[in-house]
């Protein structure tokens, strides 16, 4: 019997035609001139990553009535999208070159799509000195490779905070340790209590990087030594990264972390901080809230925040690591009217008034406010004491390409806490990748 | 001739729908990720075409190593393990071996009607530092710090998964096996047994021969299945640590989705493709060898 080949062929021409499609599809295109008319009254269009049925989102509607009182002649359209989707239809916005005047940006590798493309407005002239004074000054940090500040963030994610249960330290008569050395000392005394010295989870891979080595790194190195480390002045074969990295073994081989560190998840180690079975927890700023609910409030009034101890041969004393939260971003075509509309409402939602309802709400923004005004727990209180005293390093992974932090340098980390690799290993081995792959490197 | 080409336009109207959905959802991926296999692309902004060079990077990448160990290994548990334990099952629930065969039943099956997720969820809270098993060894031995090292060792991290991987689908292959079974006419073991035949004989000279087919068709699920293990190791380790756990989808997702080098991940994607059509057409050969067809 003949066989009819003709089916299999078309479905093959086709497949292949539509593939090619696609692909063109996904070349840049030469976008629509939308060049703002003044007017009196002005709209804006925003596209905002925000889920409204957040709890957490109560503080959007008050904020916007605030708007709208202050400024009627600005309009605003919403859209809308939360979670990943919300990168999926920007992206396909991006690649059309049609964007809204609004949205919400990262100063980072995750709006990657819209800041390579030249999509985004720099901000530095609307940002005056006056303006700039009132926030935490860790947010003026470049965040594209000329300086540019794309948005003003009114939160910073603060990677590396020590959070102390005092009580356990009283019933063992300890002192929180000004030094690792100190507290590694406390070690035989606490493990003796049946009781784990510093509770950390890292099965997920990231947190021994961004909560640890990262902040490492700039109390060894500082920022000014990673800025040439991303361009190749310097390398990742230094001193200060690899000796950062063999800190982070330290902790392991001392038995300041728990045995199987590495099996244990984030909120597994939280989990027993709070259950009174760890002294101390190293973990992020944004833990805060999680303890708080999950604590009772006589274990809550009892937990400290300080930094990190002194580790040997830090430049940057003190310091802990920070990214910055998501913000809105202006589109870098606004010009006239409409860049003033928006630079308002920027300005408003994360300037002063637009913080104070933040912080009504439970959030600390980065604009600097006068906390005896707002109810602060105690927690909270030596949290912002805390940050608002160090100065932030950089988070790894916020700066250099995904891919060699987290399919090298995370379970790099893994296997040298483990004792499979050594830190001048893995030190060259990322050194080795990001002077072949990272984008920073090709610049 | 009019008649013929409407007969031709007619069957072609009944074959388009069919046809397309096909296409679309079947061959367009394939080709899709063999055109994006040759390129360096981020998911956004311009492609760049390399040519070869995923091919050639992923020969020399380490990780795709283990995953590829890993993915043999599981392979091997699944048509070495699964498939004998699931047959063995089957027929001791058909033979009547057990007591209680419908409880037991539905013991064994329990475990495949279990989302991975949650499977994975579950034997984390057994096999991790504060989980049952080391609590209990705790207990039992008086060493506080003890934890299952064999997650930490690059060689047997993996021993671990592929026992949850039998535990979860061996019930799978002993539904199909027993399904099988009692197709298989009363009258001939009756009359095995009437001429003296053991329970041994019986199952070697009968039942296996007659369940080999069943038997192929199962290793072709396997096999298919081992190479797309996905959910209960990303679910479980996520691959770690250290990559140790590594299977190549999981590591073709990371590529892809959360490294965003579309590229490498589309390569990796055609190499599992080609190995589990390679793996087939091996089973295949094997049933037409043996005349299982």
């Amino acid at each position: 019997m003949k066989r009819n080949r003709t089916l299999p062929g078309i479905a093959l021409l086709a497949s292949v035609v539509a593939a090619a499609l696609l692909v063109s599809a996904c070349q840049p295109s030469k976008g629509k001139d939308a060049a703002a008319k003044a007017g009196e009254a002005v709209t804006l269009t925003v596209y905002m990553q925000h889920d409204q049925a957040n709890p957490q989102s109560a503080y959007w509607p008050v904020t916007l009535e605030a708007f709208a009182k202050k400024y009627p002649n600005i309009k605003l359209e919403f859209e809308y999208v939360s979670g990943e989707a919300f990168h999926q239809k920007f992206q396909a916005m991006a690649a059309s070159g049609d964007i809204p005047d609004l949205f919400t940006t990262y100063a980072g590798a995750r709006s990657g799509y819209i800041l390579d493309r030249g999509m985004v407005k720099d901000l530095r002239p609307f940002l005056t000195d006056d303006f700039k004074k009132d926030f935490n000054q860790a947010i003026w940090q470049p965040q594209g490779p000329n300086g540019e500040i794309y948005i003003v963030s009114p939160n910073m994610a603060v990677c590396t905070v020590v959070y102390v249960n005092t009580k356990l330290q009283k019933q063992l008569g300890l002192e929180t340790p000004k030094t690792l050395e100190e507290m590694i000392a406390q070690v035989p005394k606490i493990r003796a209590a049946g009781l784990t010295p510093l509770a950390f989870g890292n099965k997920a891979q990231w947190q021994a990087q961004s909560l640890l080595l990262s902040m490492l790194v700039d109390r060894l190195g500082g920022t000014a030594w990673f800025d040439k480390a991303m361009t190749g002045e310097n390398k990742f074969t230094d001193k200060p990264f690899v000796d950062a990295i063999a800190v982070v073994k330290s902790l392991v081989d001392t038995k300041l972390f728990p045995a199987g560190v590495n099996q244990l998840e984030g909120p597994q180690a939280w989990g027993e901080f709070v259950q009174g079975k760890a002294v101390y927890l190293l973990d992020a700023g944004w833990r805060v809230s999680a303890l708080k609910n999950a604590a009772t409030p006589e274990d809550y009034a009892a937990y400290a925040a300080v930094a990190f101890p002194a580790v040997p041969g830090e430049k940057n004393p003190g310091s802990s690591a920070a990214t910055l939260g998501e913000a809105l971003a202006m589109n870098a075509k606004l010009e006239g009217a409409k860049a003033d509309a928006a630079w308002k409402f920027l300005s408003f939602i994360y300037g002063a008034e637009g913080s104070a309802i933040l912080m009504d709400h439970g959030t600390v923004p980065t604009y600097k406010l006068d906390y005896s005004k707002f109810a602060v727990d105690s927690l909270s209180a030596q949290y912002i004491a805390l940050i608002n005293s160090q100065t932030m390093g950089y988070v790894i992974d916020a700066k250099m390409d995904s891919e060699g932090v987290n399919n090298l340098l995370n379970p790099g980390i893994q296997a040298v806490m483990m004792g499979a690799k050594t830190p001048a290993a893995l030190a060259a081995e990322y050194e080795g990748w990001v002077a072949a792959n990272d984008s920073h490197r090709k610049k | 001739m009019r008649n013929l080409r409407s007969k031709k336009l007619s069957y072609l109207s009944f074959i388009l729908p069919a046809f397309l959905i096909y296409v679309g959802i079947m061959v367009f991926p394939v080709v899709f990720s063999l055109a994006l296999s040759f390129t360096k692309w981020k998911g956004f902004g311009p492609m760049e075409f390399v040519g070869l060079d995923n091919y050639v990077r992923m020969f020399s990448d380490p990780v795709f190593y283990i995953g590829l160990r890993n993915n043999i290994l599981i392979v091997l548990v699944s048509v070495f393990g699964q498939i004998p334990l699931g047959l063995l099952l089957a027929y001791m629930l058909h033979r009547k071996m057990v007591r209680g065969a419908k409880k037991f039943e539905v013991l064994i099956f329990l475990p495949i009607t279990i989302s991975s997720v949650i499977v994975a969820q579950l034997w984390n809270r057994v096999f991790s530092p504060i989980g049952i098993l080391p609590s209990i060894v705790r207990s039992l031995t008086g060493n506080s710090e003890y934890i299952m090292t064999i997650f930490e060792s690059k060689a047997y991290a993996i021993v671990p998964i592929m026992f949850v991987l039998l535990w979860q689908h061996t019930s799978l292959y002993m539904v199909i096996f027993l399904a099988n079974l009692q197709r298989i006419p009363d009258s001939i073991i009756e009359a095995a047994q009437m001429e003296g035949a053991s329970e041994g004989t019986i199952f070697l000279k009968i039942i296996a021969p007659m369940l080999a087919p069943v038997a192929f068709i199962n290793s072709i699920l396997a096999i298919s299945g081992s190479f797309k293990s996905f959910d209960l190791i990303y679910s479980m380790t996520g691959g770690g640590p250290a990559h140790y756990t590594e299977v190549m989808a999981v590591y073709m997702y990371d590529t892809t989705f959360v490294y965003q080098n579309y590229g490498y991940g589309s390569a990796l994607s055609i190499i599992i493709i080609l190995f589990i059509v390679a793996a087939i057409m091996l089973t295949r050969a094997a049933t037409k060898k043996f005349n299982f067809d």
